[in-house]
């Protein structure tokens, strides 16, 4: 019995097989097994935690974007030149279309459908229609408002949420076309400033676009109970530029016509500049292009020319041929400023002390003949004996190369620094480049190089260069920094930013200011630069013309600069203007400044002085010419008519034998001449019949008002000053060959050719 | 003497016959039963979350999946309880039969089953679908633990020849039911037959050296398994590196890794996944876990696992202090299955292994698994409620 109760060997044997047994599977499956899990859990939920949650939340959320509206461009008086639209984007979700039960039939409605609404290519549709990972596949950019309606409804009829949808852009657009586009530049697809102040400022302007942030599920849905966040919108700020519309307008105006007239073959550029602040008022380059669209080549003979090109040149001739007409004549090109320099030449001279301006004499023979160099002066038989003044006049090349040596090579470029030929201006635009000056040591080693730099040769600088020191002179010999940009003003219009003008630095002393604006009124009174005279504006400047060596090496192409740079008033000088045309055509005579260049300046001083309000104040030899308004007589006793008129210093023809007026030519209120012939009608009213305006181009002033006269109209002369030794003639005209009322003022410019500079 | 002898066996069947009788009015083992339940009940929460978005998308009713889920866990607890009650030597006679229905139900399932993502796995029974496998796998337990108790020595040869014969019978099953499966095809039901049946191999007293022999040739046989065919390379790739493939073979692990990694320490909170709407491609099935994870973090998956440990460990006590060596090898296989599942659907969620389907004990989503689950439960309970009396409550 005892053995019996005694556990049998073999079971014990088992209960210790067994228990060493299931302590291994405990020990595999009760602990060892979840240290692995373990691990690997940490490793990706605590290691890994950031990484793999960014991307989770990543794909759970989507960010819609709000993008900033750009900023509008104005001009001084807050007048719209670049303004942004809302418009919209037609896309396709290829994803949502894909997932669709009728996908082919939905398919077939959307490219039908847009493209008969949006007028794009059925086919291209189709095609991204295939592109089924993809959920946004953009169809057509920057519809408008009216259609984009037009595509809601087309989306809510047919059931296509979420397969075609809108989203919002925005658009730029110049409401003046090519108006300023060369500063104004425009902006890429994506509404980045590309070219001009739009590139220049793009960063004001863009402001920053704001997010929502949207939990969605795996379907695109909203999450519920999910968050939203909102990233506000930083709109664009605006910017409102130094330039005026109007007198921007007026610089194209004459600009084109002046480079349509002198069929100038390298585009002309023409500069407004407040004189004070240095701030731009006008900068217009033509050919010019449209902001609008700025990648078609706006010049048709270019255009033309292109088209006849082969595939393979066309591409890269067109870009050529962007590049260039979207190049800012005015601070990009550089060009040699022949005569106009002498301006600093003579005010070097004074401020220097290096000439006697009272007594000292200056001869001329006609000839220059230094070491190194010999030239010519333009009056061949020479300009004999002058006082300092009249070199200027005169603008004579050896007296200035005398004068140039006065000052001596030293303070010469000493000087050509100062007035800011050396560096770029600092203008907020691209592209400013600067010229082309030798170094002091070739420059100095030279006489010859001395020389001609004097008169304003063999070194080239920018448009922008040359009228900014041309201010420094006007404006008592201060240099300011030019610039476009007045305010940067945010979307509440609250001023952000605002630019003071900038002092340079002070070139030459105000003494040597005023006494060099006296000689260069003289220069426009009864010298070279005669063309640019405005009756009243006091203009002074100084012409110029410059043979482009580099690509007329033998001058036998007759290649030339032709420019003019002046200010007005003399006195008190507000404005300066500078006009350049680059090969200009025309008869190779008439290639000076002072012909095709001067009475440009002429006409933008004459147009813009008087909108800007500056009073004419006339010199008693101009009061004698200066215009009146026609008074109104009608109804009034003949004698009474006449005296008032008498008055005013018209004449009186009367016509008829009443006792009082019954009509009168002109009508009141138009502004003529002095001495202009007023017709007086006592009885019936003036004749009906209209006349016909001859042409009196190339006349001289006698013989224009004699052939108006006749044919029943006022001619009304405008441009260089009558003078005793300059020959006038008729150079523009309106309405040349068209018909006019009876009695019409007529503008005739006359022009001296006697300019040769 | 004999009188005296006569009189202490008498004394002996008494004590034996109140011994029997104590065993047999024993409770259930407790807290084998509570962790369950707890499980259960985490599991049907985790199933509230986890299901809602899904079942919105797919029958329109946030709350289907946990409803469901609710219904087959009362039943199942109900099923647990009732199985308890039976004494577990009825199983050695329901064995045999389990055996055959499960092997003609693993023929049917290739003719009329329904397809679930390229594999035919369900046979649907009009109210619920079920898997044969699971049916496959007691039915090895049940079987395994019958012939090994009858004839335990067969299993203790340590001589070649005697021991090919005795391990004979039981490859031979193991092949059959891994042959059915491989047909379907049900990778991860070959493995846990597979791994069951080595596991009541091994609790039955094989010799080591054959254990070594025979899992060298296991780990040999599923290495060029996974090497040879195209299907499983392509797996071990996609394991490496599951961004070579983001949008399809991919698209799922690494949906599963965002949540796990959105869980960092302690979760985004109950409810607050951000996965489970329609990024994490039936959150409430095979990768409920990562969800847990998302949303309970390091420390509340943690928790869960140590439950699990808890209930392994729990289950390996009962199977050590089982009454005889059928109720040993009964709960040792069981629990070793719960085990073994639990290690591969935390492995895949993690991206520990490669995926392979395989459900998360009382966590995933589906009816059928679930009452099968706790009935397994209950086979195990029915064992912890015959210990014998010393070894009662310890």
């Amino acid at each position: 019995m005892a053995e019996e109760r005694k556990p049998r060997p073999d079971k014990e044997r088992y209960n210790r097989m067994i228990l060493v047994r299931v302590l291994i599977l405990t020990g595999i499956f009760g602990f060892a097994m979840f240290v692995p899990l373990s691990m690997k859990l940490y490793n990706v939920a605590i290691t890994q935690h950031d990484e793999l949650e960014q991307r989770a939340i990543d794909q759970a959320t989507s960010s819609y974007p709000v993008t900033a509206g750009r900023g509008t461009i104005y001009d001084r008086n807050h007048n719209i030149l670049a303004v942004s639209a809302s418009v919209e984007t037609v896309c396709v979700s290829p994803r949502d279309i894909a997932r669709d039960k009728d996908a082919d039939a939905k398919k077939k409605i959307i490219a039908d459908g847009l493209s008969a609404l949006l007028d794009v290519d059925r086919e291209m549709i189709v095609e991204r229609m295939e592109r089924t990972n993809r959920a946004n596949e953009t169809i057509k950019m920057q519809i408008e408002r009216e259609l984009a309606d037009e595509v809601r409804q087309f989306i809510e009829d047919n059931k296509l949420t979420r397969m075609v949808f809108l989203e919002p852009a925005s658009k730029r657009y110049y409401p003046n076309g090519s108006f300023a586009s060369n500063i104004l530049g425009f902006v890429d697809r994506d509404g980045k400033g590309l070219m001009g102040l739009e590139a220049v400022y793009n960063k004001h302007l863009a402001g920053a676009p704001g997010y929502t942030v949207r939990a969605k599920t795996g379907q695109g849905m909203p999450l519920p109970n999910q968050y939203e966040m909102y990233y506000d919108v930083l709109e664009g700020y605006s910017l409102v530029l130094t330039i005026d519309e109007t007198i921007q307008h007026f610089a194209e105006k004459h600009l084109e016509t002046a480079v349509i007239e002198n069929e100038v073959a390298q585009r002309g550029c023409a500069i407004v500049m407040d004189v004070k602040t240095g701030g731009i008022l006008a900068m217009a380059t033509k050919g010019d292009f449209d902001l609008n669209e700025p990648r078609e080549i706006a010049d048709e003979a270019t255009r033309r020319w292109l088209d006849s090109l082969g595939e393979e040149l066309y591409a890269d001739e067109l870009s050529i041929a962007q590049q260039a007409q979207w190049r800012n004549k005015a601070v990009s090109d550089t060009y040699e400023p022949g005569s106009v320099f002498k301006i600093f030449t003579a005010a070097m001279a004074i401020e220097e002390k290096a000439v006697d301006i009272h007594n000292d004499r200056f001869s001329c023979g006609g000839t220059i003949s230094i070491p190194g160099y010999s030239g010519r002066c333009h009056k061949a038989a020479g300009h004999g004996s002058q006082t300092f003044l009249e070199t200027l006049t005169h603008s004579c090349n050896p007296a200035f190369v005398n004068i140039g040596m006065r000052v001596g090579p030293e303070k010469f470029y000493d000087y050509m620094r100062a007035f800011g030929f050396m560096d770029t201006t600092g203008i907020d635009l691209q592209g400013e480049a600067k010229g082309i000056i030798a170094p002091y040591e070739n420059y100095s080693r030279y006489v010859s190089s001395q020389a001609v730099y004097s008169f304003g040769q063999t070194f080239t600088v920018t448009p922008l260069q040359m009228l900014t020191a041309v201010s420094a002179v006007a404006n008592g010999g201060k240099l300011m920094k030019p610039y476009m940009l007045s305010q940067v003003i945010d979307a509440d219009g609250r001023v952000a930013e605002k630019t003071d003008a900038t002092l340079v630095r002070q070139v030459i002393s105000e003494d040597t200011s005023r006494l060099m604006c006296e000689y260069l009124e003289e220069c426009v009174n009864q010298g070279t630069g005669s063309n640019a005279y405005v009756k009243g504006y006091h203009v002074a400047g100084k012409t110029g013309t410059s043979q482009k060596r580099a690509q007329d090496i033998t001058g036998e192409k007759g290649l030339y600069v032709v420019s003019f740079a002046g200010f007005a008033p003399s006195h008190d000088p507000q404005i300066a203007v500078l006009v350049m045309l680059d090969e200009p055509g025309l008869d190779r005579h008439l290639r000076m400044g002072g012909y095709m260049a001067a009475p440009v300046a002429g006409r933008i001083f004459a147009d813009a002085l008087p909108y800007m309000n500056v009073i004419p104040q006339y010199k008693p030899e101009e009061a004698m010419s200066a215009d009146v308004t026609v008074p109104f007589v009608k109804r009034a006793a003949v004698s009474e008519a006449e005296a008032a008129a008498k008055k005013l210093g018209l004449t009186v023809r009367v016509i008829g034998d009443g006792e009082s007026i019954t009509d009168q030519l002109p009508a009141a209120g138009v502004r003529v001449p002095l001495k202009t012939e007023m017709i007086l009608y006592t009885e019936g009213t003036k004749p009906e019949e209209s006349c016909l305006v001859p042409d009196v181009r190339g006349k001289t002033p006698g013989q224009a008002n004699e052939l108006l006269t006749n044919a029943g109209v006022f001619m009304r002369p405008i441009g260089a000053k009558p003078s005793p030794d300059a020959v006038l003639t008729a150079a523009w005209q309106e309405y040349a060959g068209q018909e006019v009322p009876r009695g019409t003022v007529i503008s005739v410019e006359f022009r001296s050719s006697n300019v040769d500079d | 003497m004999s009188k005296m002898n006569e009189q202490t066996e008498k004394v002996n069947i008494e004590a034996a016959k109140r011994e029997m009788n104590r065993t047999v009015k024993s409770p259930m083992d407790l807290p084998f039963a509570l962790l369950v339940i707890l499980l259960g009940g985490i599991g049907l929460v985790m199933m509230f979350s986890a299901g809602y978005s899904w079942g919105a998308i797919k029958t329109g009713n946030p709350a289907f999946f946990v409803t469901r889920q609710g219904i087959f866990l009362l039943m199942g607890i109900a099923v647990m309880l009732i199985i308890s009650r039976f004494d577990y030597h009825y199983f050695r006679a329901f064995s045999m039969p389990a055996m055959v229905i499960a092997v003609i139900l693993l023929v049917v399932v290739l003719f009329v089953g329904s397809a679930d993502k390229g594999a035919i796995r369900w046979i649907n029974f009009g109210i619920f679908n079920i898997q044969p496998s699971e049916i496959a796998k007691i039915a090895v337990i049940m079987l395994f633990a019958a012939m090994i108790s009858a004839r335990p020595e067969r299993l203790s040869q340590k001589k070649l020849l005697p021991a090919l014969v005795g391990i004979g019978p039981y490859i031979c099953i193991l092949v059959l039911i891994a042959g059915l499966m491989a047909m379907q095809p049900h990778f991860s039901g070959i493995i846990l037959i597979l791994s069951v049946g080595a596991v009541m191999l091994f609790m039955g007293g094989l010799a080591y050296r054959w254990i070594a022999i025979v899992g060298a040739a296991g780990v040999g046989a599923m290495t060029v398994m996974i090497t040879a065919t195209d299907y499983a390379s392509n797996r071990i790739a996609l394991w490496r590196d599951p961004w070579i493939d983001p949008q399809e073979g991919g698209y799922q692990i690494i949906q599963s890794l965002y949540a796990v990694a959105s869980g960092g320490w302690f979760g985004l909170g109950l409810g607050q996944s951000r996965q489970k709407y329609s990024y994490l491609p039936e959150p409430h099935n095979d990768f409920v876990y990562a969800i847990v994870v998302e949303e309970l973090g390091v420390v509340g998956a943690m928790i869960v696992l140590f439950l699990f440990m808890l209930l392994i460990i729990r289950g390996f006590w009962i199977a050590l202090h089982a009454r005889d060596r059928f109720g040993t090898l009964l709960v040792s296989g069981v629990t070793t299955l719960l085990a073994i599942q639990v290690f591969l659907n935390v492995a895949v969620v993690t991206n520990l292994i490669p995926v392979t389907g395989i459900s998360m004990p009382f966590f995933s989503y589906g009816g059928s698994s679930l009452l099968i689950l706790m009935a397994e439960m209950g086979i195990i309970l029915s064992v912890s409620r015959r210990l014998p009396a010393y070894r009662q409550g310890g």
